[in-house]
């Protein structure tokens, strides 16, 4: 066995390096090659991303046309980063809700979006949730919102409906274990 | 011309309560979440959105005041100074007028 020291640290060759692996201290003492740790790394990136205008006057949470993704997880053990940012609209009539929804179901409690006093009223908003699906089918990631009254609606509420007003993207991660 | 007026403003001043979701003002895109039970057809939506655009357009004159009006807050304090400069008015309006001058006097510039 070949030991050769390096700063008071003995290094412990006697086989040969795997592809990816990292050398490691391995004790106070001794350092040898390791397989490179796996825990937080991205394995995938998905988004989207809308443009043009959507609006509901739905008082329970409908899913907002194109801010969907689909996503498979690698593993069960993997968990999902969900980041959707882009702008919503209220109206004088009501209080507008968003929430994060996977196949449907909400993920987190509507978020609440305060009405506008006397006029139209654009907020620009974020909301991320980081979800433990513990699957490896599909699962479909969406934009939901819903009104107390009147009409809310995804990418500008002032000004004209027909002009497409900014953007929403959501856009989801998978965090390996 | 742009529609200020969107199609679910429509559809809510035909029923108030309808359920809908609108993609890109498509009018082919409507979703009745409440299956529509008065039936309301494409053809009574648009007409209902160019009335309320006829109606939102005559009012550009009061849009336009708005905009350019001063603050509540600047309109009254000139208010009150006008009051100040007339005794007359200030009689007429004692109650307005004192409540007013004590805060002024209580911090003084």
């Amino acid at each position: 066995m070949a030991i050769t020291t390096l700063n008071n640290r003995s290094i412990n060759r006697s086989d040969t390096a795997a592809s990816g692996q990292l050398w490691t201290a391995t004790s106070a003492t001794a350092s040898d090659f390791q397989a490179a740790a796996a825990g937080g790394k991205i394995g995938q990136v998905l988004s989207a991303t809308k443009t043009d205008y959507f609006a509901t006057t739905s008082t329970s949470l409908v899913n907002v046309t194109d801010v969907v993704v689909a996503i498979t997880p690698a593993a069960t053990s993997s968990k999902i980063w969900v980041t959707i940012s882009g702008t919503i609209g209220t109206d004088a009539t009501g209080n507008a809700y968003i929430t994060i929804a996977r196949d449907g179901t909400a993920l987190i409690s509507d978020i609440f979006d305060s009405q506008h006093t006397s006029t139209s009223y654009d907020y620009i908003f974020t909301v991320d949730y980081l979800d433990s699906p513990s699957s490896t089918s599909e699962l479909s990631y969406t934009l939901q919102t819903k009104k107390d009254n009147g009409t809310t609606t995804i990418n500008s509420r002032t000004g004209t409906p027909s002009d497409d007003r900014g953007q929403t993207t959501i856009t989801v991660m998978e965090v390996l274990a | 011309m742009a529609n200020n007026i969107g199609i679910t403003d429509a559809i809510l001043a035909i029923k108030s309560d309808a359920q809908v979701s609108v993609n890109s003002e498509d009018i082919n895109s409507i979703i009745w979440h409440d299956d529509n039970p008065t039936n309301i057809t494409n053809e009574q939506i648009l007409t209902k959105q160019t009335e309320l655009q006829t109606a939102y357009d005559a009012e550009v004159w009061k849009r336009n005041r708005q905009a350019e009006y001063p603050s509540w807050q600047d309109q009254m304090d000139m208010l009150w100074h006008s009051i100040d400069e007339n005794a007359e008015l200030k009689q007429k309006y004692f109650a307005f007028y004192e409540a007013i001058k004590a805060v002024k006097a209580k911090y003084p510039k």
